[in-house]
């Protein structure tokens, strides 16, 4: 299957005042038309920025080298003007926050059809009508008369649903969603989910779901990155993700979650230590320090991508 | 099993340098500012001037030489400056004048400091009506006009040094109390307060130990600039002819005295203009660098 | 039978909002009518969605903030008869750990400084370097290096915060540890260590937990008895294990459904009938029952009478018609 969005050898850096901090070292990943990716990753993982770094969407202090290619066009590089046009069409983003994307001071209505009234010529009837469409779509209930009140009066659950409309308005190739559902309450983050589910369905676009919960990508993904201090520790289809996790990193994560339909009788397989200080150089594989397979070899060398099973994993304890 | 297992999950933080607080932080970042190195350079010349400069000079600050009234600059006989309307050198009284208003602006701001943040913090924390009554009165001292005040007290206890000093002090302080209330009304909603509550610490000890040196930053910052606030206003003090009285002099007495005669004798005005001038700025170097400093979030 | 450690009975908490044309004075109402008892040793979680009083919850019981009616008892003393000072000697049990583990820590102290702090306010007259030991000691205890004892709370990871912060809440070795969302704000690695030590010192001391979390996996995996908060008030309290099996409420149900399991072939085979609408504004609580706006099994009644908290062996639940919707 060819994929819609193909990275290679990403690499993104930022400059601080103690250092250079490399948030996200020489990632390979490759988005499938259709498909629902999820990337997870705890904080500092670089799971959010290697996607802003696609966007062209860093800080001021990062750099991004190496190939990101939407459809054969490199992202990496493109003119500030150009991406910006890649990001408003071809591809779509949705935050954790709805605030941080949303002005406060124009109404709802006014910001989804401001932007293909702009891009694509649309007359004011149209955008509007599709507008609403769209509205519907992520089942707001009321469309026409909410789309002339502002931000604030909807609640969170219903301003992320304007910002999927929003998102899916210019009918994108590509959504990434970062934490679509961190910020909100347990059963509005199902409904949210469930929407995500049906509009899956309904519409195939290829959707990447960055987010630290596995429950969440346990149910929406088709296919699991696992990312650890900046490289991608493991990648595979989502059930022999969970169901015989290749990486020591993967497999402790997965142990050391409490799930609620399990009884907390034992504890909690925790893993030790931390995560690395990414303004260090790390030698072998970042996470040997923390693993309990980890021996001579592993802080020595560090592991490549390798085939494993249904998917790919970077272990040198794995059988070749 | 390897040796991370048998170490406690945290040492691997004990690898970076030791304790370095917030404070050496700040240290660190305003030695990189350049302005304000130099101006604590230039300030601390005019200060080491102002204290023995006056000992040192070829001429006593009170010595009146008749026969060189109003004299222009001449290192010849040693009046540097030149000399004033009533034959006094000029190099001696600038420098003394710098130690008055200098030592004013330091002891009225030390005054605002203990009584602005003693009183904005204790208002600013307990809150409720003891924070009502305590601003209120510092509204109403706001509301007194100032030079009706000093007036008040020039005429009930005569030109006291003393009393200018307790008048800037009692004015300085009022603006300190508010910047300290504010910054005590927002730590206390902080957690680390609740903790120290939880944690069974009094309300005396909560204001001393930590709201008080969480609102340092901001205060020191505010010092800087009170110390120039004072002077400016004792120079209006004694431009008025309500300031510190002959012999004694300040910056404020002789730019008074200079910018009178300024047509026949520029020396008289432009010397101690430019040590006000120059200290001036380097007080709000100082006080900008140190902001950017202690909150490297504001820049 | 002595008496619990902590029995809340009726416990309200309002927080007047000034508000409206003529300055009228309105009241949000955070904790309404909440009654349980706390054994020693034992670990009470408290769950709900945002707004739902939890974490008023825990401060009133600890008295950080006023409670506008109720009783708290501590073994069978009621609190809310202390004066000022003789409270602040019965903090001296009851400890508190926060969500976010660096602001609940004075960024201008050093790691001894604030984990003496406790000591400080209880035994002032303790020499400094008996003190020193016991919070090298407590520092050991939560699985920090005795050596940090002089560096600053920057300088730490999110966890080792939470350590820091679990130390000085374990210095004085108290009876009552209140937990507010104490790993909410922790990666899943480090959640698990947090999780792990808490457990470990209950065990070891003998500590009773009131734990307060929205993560519901937590919540089941640490306590041995479970409240149920929606909008301030108790909807389902019981034992742990018999709250997840069989939850009663329908808001308790459709929590538990709510949250998404890690495991694929467990999470996609779930029913995903998620619970419409929002939490409504604490300001404007619907009448008769708060959650039968978003109940499928309410009735007419419910938008009219308050449902009694019923007590059946060791569960409580508000809801006269559960059985109907157990299904």
């Amino acid at each position: 299957m060819s994929a819609i969005l193909a990275i290679r050898g990403l690499t993104t850096r930022f400059a601080t005042p103690d250092g250079e901090v490399a948030a996200v070292s020489d990632v390979d990943l490759d988005l499938r038309a259709g498909e629902t990716l999820g990337v997870v990753g705890e904080s500092g993982s670089g799971k959010s920025q290697l996607f802003l770094s696609v966007l062209g969407l860093l800080a001021r202090n990062g750099r991004a080298t190496g190939s990101a290619r939407l459809d054969g066009q490199e992202l990496i590089g493109l003119a500030p003007e150009s991406l910006r046009r890649v990001r408003g069409g071809r591809i779509a983003m949705i935050f954790q926050d709805p605030m941080t994307s949303l002005n406060p001071f124009l109404t709802v209505g006014r910001q989804l059809t401001e932007g293909p009234m702009l891009h694509r010529g649309l007359d004011e009837r149209t955008a509007r009508a599709r507008a609403i469409a769209m509205l519907e779509r992520v089942r707001i209930p009321d469309a026409a008369r909410r789309l002339n009140q502002y931000p604030h009066e909807f609640s969170g659950g219903m301003r992320q649903r304007i910002m999927i409309a929003m998102a899916l308005l210019p009918e994108p190739d590509v959504l990434i969603a970062d934490e679509p559902t961190t910020a909100l309450d347990v059963t509005v983050q199902a409904q949210i989910l469930d929407l995500l589910r049906e509009l899956r369905a309904s519409m195939g676009i290829a959707t990447v779901l960055i987010t630290h919960d596995l429950g969440v990508v346990a149910g929406l993904c088709d296919r699991v990155t696992v990312m650890y201090a900046g490289r991608v520790v493991e990648e595979a289809p989502v059930e022999p993700l969970f169901g015989a996790p290749a990486h020591p990193y993967t497999r402790a994560l997965l142990g050391a979650l409490p799930r609620v339909d399990a009884d907390g009788a034992h504890d909690l397989v925790a893993i030790p230590g931390q995560p690395p200080n990414l303004q260090r150089v790390i030698e072998g594989c970042a996470f040997a320090p923390r693993c309990a397979q980890a021996d001579a070899r592993c802080t020595a060398t560090r592991p490549g991508l390798r085939a494993h099973g249904a998917g790919r994993a970077a272990c040198l304890r794995l059988p070749s | 099993m390897t040796e991370a297992h048998a170490v406690p999950a945290v040492e691997a933080a004990a690898l970076a340098p030791a304790g370095r607080g917030l404070w050496s932080d700040a240290w660190r970042r305003l030695r990189r500012n350049r302005a304000a190195i130099a101006a604590s350079v230039v300030l601390a010349l005019i200060a080491v001037a102002a204290i023995v400069g006056p000992e040192v000079a070829p001429h006593a600050i009170d010595a009146i030489y008749w026969d060189r009234v109003d004299a222009p600059p001449d290192f010849a006989n040693g009046h540097y400056f030149g000399t004033e309307s009533n034959g006094r050198d000029l190099f001696a009284r600038t420098l003394f004048g710098g130690r008055v208003s200098l030592a004013l602006g330091i002891a009225a701001t030390l005054v605002s400091l203990v009584i602005g943040v003693g009183w904005g913090a204790i208002a600013g924390f307990i809150g409720g009506r003891v924070d009502a009554i305590m601003m209120r009165t510092v509204d109403i001292l706001y509301a007194l006009p100032f030079m009706f005040f000093v007036i008040l007290l020039m005429v009930y206890f005569g030109r006291e040094p003393l009393l200018i000093f307790v008048a800037l002090g009692a004015v300085s302080w009022l603006d300190m109390a508010r910047i300290v209330r504010g910054q005590a009304l927002s730590l206390k909603r902080r957690e680390f307060i609740e903790a120290a509550r939880a944690a069974g610490t009094g309300t005396g000890a909560i204001i001393l130990r930590h709201i008080v040196p969480n609102c340092l930053g901001p205060v020191i910052v505010f010092a800087t600039l009170t110390v120039p606030q004072v002077i400016l206003l004792e120079s209006f003090l004694s431009f008025l002819g309500l300031g510190v009285r002959e012999p004694m002099t300040s910056w404020g007495v002789l730019i008074a005295d200079g910018a009178r005669r300024v047509e026949t004798a520029w020396w008289q005005l432009v010397f101690p203009s430019a040590f006000l001038a120059a200290t001036l700025f380097c007080l709000n170097f100082i006080g900008d660098g140190l902001r950017d400093a202690l909150d490297p979030k504001d820049r | 039978m002595s008496a619990p450690l902590l029995a809340v009975e009726g416990l309200r908490v309002g927080f007047p909002l000034s508000g409206g044309l003529l300055g009228r004075v309105r009241t949000l109402v955070a904790v309404d009518d909440v009654s349980f008892e706390l054994a020693a040793g034992e670990t009470l979680g408290v769950v709900g969605e945002s707004g739902c009083g939890k974490s008023t919850l825990g401060r009133a019981v600890l008295r950080l903030i006023p409670a506008s009616a109720g009783r708290i008892a501590w073994l069978g003393q009621d609190l809310g008869t202390l004066d000022e000072s003789a409270m602040r000697a019965r903090r001296r049990d009851m400890q508190v750990i926060f969500q976010d583990p660096l602001a609940a820590l004075d960024p201008r102290m050093t790691v001894g400084d604030i984990v003496a702090e406790p000591l400080r306010a209880f035994q002032p007259d303790q020499p400094k370097a008996e003190r020193r030991a016991l919070v090298e000691d407590t520092l050991r205890l939560v699985g920090l290096a005795p050596e940090m004892i002089n560096r600053y709370p920057h300088e730490f990871s999110g966890g080792q915060c939470q350590r820091i912060g679990i130390a000085r809440a374990m210095v004085l070795r108290p009876k009552l540890i209140v937990c507010d969302e104490p790993v909410s704000a922790l990666d899943a690695s480090i959640q698990a260590q947090i999780v792990n030590l808490l457990r470990r010192l209950q065990r070891e001391f003998g500590i009773a937990l009131l734990f307060i979390s929205h993560n519901l996996s937590v919540v089941r995996h640490i306590s041995h008895r479970v409240m149920v908060l929606y909008l301030g008030r108790v909807v389902e309290l019981a034992p742990t294990a018999a709250l997840f099996a069989r939850p009663r409420h329908p808001y308790t149900r459709a929590l538990i459904v709510a949250v998404p399991v890690p495991d694929p072939v467990v999470e996609r085979a779930r029913a995903h009938v998620p619970l419409g609408g929002e939490v409504p504004s604490p300001l404007r609580p619907p009448s008769g029952c708060a959650f039968h706006t978003r109940c499928a099994i309410a009735r007419p009644a419910c938008a009219r009478d308050r449902p009694a908290l019923e007590t059946d062996g060791a569960r409580r639940v508000a809801c006269p018609h559960w059985r109907d919707g157990a299904g």
